[in-house]
């Protein structure tokens, strides 16, 4: 899922790009406003976080840009408590939703996902199933037959989708790391390990027998099917 | 204070899951980054409204996620002292109001809870509301504030200290911030008579919602 973040803050820029990343966002980061139009006309991002008192342009002023193009791309403004910020210039402008600085990695990606929710529908987000679940890839949740519900990050979703398209077949680690995480940011190969397991905890009845997400030894990952 | 949570989840995030001592450390310093930051709040707020007579800020907001959010924000802190803090209740609609305020105002009463009813006490936040307004209570079975200092304790830096109370932070300014922002929504702030522990009150009035 791209994401554009604009920030002029090097050290909030850089560690909110980090944790994006982590979680599967693709990261369009800018510095500064005119940047941030710069890559919004080039990627055309899913979700957008805009800080407000930035060089070059505002964030108000990218926002107007922005939703000259796309009435509903999800659009959050990052803002300081201490700053003078006008909310209902904000609202009126299109803006989803306002983070007040501090905040730290949960509220940001709970945010996130609310903001996804109202803004892409329902039926845009259906997405495959996955056992007793659907994963609904665009709303970063998957909801299970009996009406419970979990969030995913894009990481996840990415993993869960790779695998359903692959019913009973090994998924190799190469494989799965090289097309849920990307030649770029390849991790650890104890990254994977640590996404399954946080997986199997979110997915399966029993984690510590998994029927949805198999190991097989020395290979990989395999979705036996339902 | 930002570039410090973030950084502080990041490492949280990095650390092997079997390091329990370095994930205990870097949760303290997570709690206390929060702790730190909701009194540079407090602070700021009271500078402005020294300052600015102004209104808050009111529009529609989700004012059940500022609940859930500030109840998140405070899971860490209940756990480490084995407070057991329920919810019941919720405005199940969307309520004008200023979200900082309410934010604000509902993390100052349960920083209270965390610092002064002890450990394993147990708590409630209830959310209720009759036609002209909404009312929200947090109560504790903690030891209660004295008689004598009911009124005190919404002073600016006042603090009810005794001798269960020591080793306890703070500025003092958190219930005069708040009884302040709750009566510049229109609403008020009251520690009322209960049985046990400490009992205060948010009222704030219902609007008309605006149209969207």
């Amino acid at each position: 899922m791209n994401l554009l973040l604009a920030e002029d803050d090097t050290v909030t820029r850089e560690s909110l790009a980090e944790l994006l990343d982590a979680e599967g966002y693709v990261v369009h980061a800018a510095r500064d406003g005119t940047e941030a139009i710069a890559l919004w006309e080039k990627f055309h991002p899913e979700l957008v976080l805009l800080d407000i008192m930035m060089p070059g342009a505002t964030g108000y002023e990218v926002c107007r840009r922005i939703r000259q193009d796309d009435p509903r791309v999800p659009l959050l403004f990052l803002s300081a408590k201490s700053e003078e910020i006008d909310i209902v210039l904000g609202l009126e402008l299109g803006a989803d939703d306002f983070v007040r600085k501090p905040f730290g990695k949960h509220e940001l990606l709970a945010r996130l996902r609310a903001a996804l929710r109202r803004n892409v529908p329902e039926r845009q987000a259906q997405g495959g199933r996955f056992g007793p679940w659907t994963v609904q890839s665009r709303h970063l949740r998957a909801i299970h037959d009996d009406g419970r519900s979990i969030d995913l990050s894009p990481r996840e979703v990415k993993i869960l989708n790779l695998l359903a398209s692959r019913i009973g077949e090994v998924v190799n680690r190469d494989e799965l790391l090289n097309q849920c995480w990307g030649l770029e940011h390849y991790p650890e190969s104890r990254t994977l390990d640590q996404h399954m397991l946080n997986l199997r905890k979110k997915l399966e009845a029993d984690p510590s027998k998994p029927s949805l997400i198999e190991t097989v030894r020395g290979a990989g990952y395999r979705f036996p099917g339902s | 204070m930002t570039n410090l949570l973030l950084n502080t989840d990041l490492a949280l995030d990095d650390v092997d899951a079997a390091d329990d001592r370095m994930r205990r450390r870097l949760g303290l310093i997570r709690e206390e980054t929060g702790r730190l930051s909701r009194i540079v709040d407090n602070v700021l707020a009271f500078a402005r409204l020294e300052r600015d007579p102004a209104k808050l800020l009111p529009s529609l907001c989700d004012a059940d996620r500022v609940v859930e959010e500030v109840r998140e924000n405070f899971a860490p802190l209940f756990a480490r002292k084995s407070i057991h803090c329920e919810f019941e209740g919720s405005f199940g609609e969307e309520v004008d109001l200023d979200r900082d305020a309410f934010a604000q105002i509902l993390s100052n009463l349960l920083s209270n809870v965390e610092k002064y009813a002890g450990e394993q006490a147990r708590a409630k936040v209830s959310i209720s509301s009759n036609t002209t307004a909404w009312m929200i209570e947090v109560s504790d079975d903690g030891p209660g504030i004295p008689l004598e200092a009911r009124e005190r304790i919404f002073q600016p830096f006042e603090r009810v200290v005794s001798s269960a109370r020591e080793g306890v932070s703070g500025t003092g300014l958190g219930l005069a911030i708040s009884r302040e922002l709750a009566e510049r929504m229109g609403g008020r702030l009251e520690l009322v008579d209960s049985e046990r522990g400490a009992l205060f009150r948010l009222q704030i009035p219902r609007t008309e919602k605006r149209a969207a």
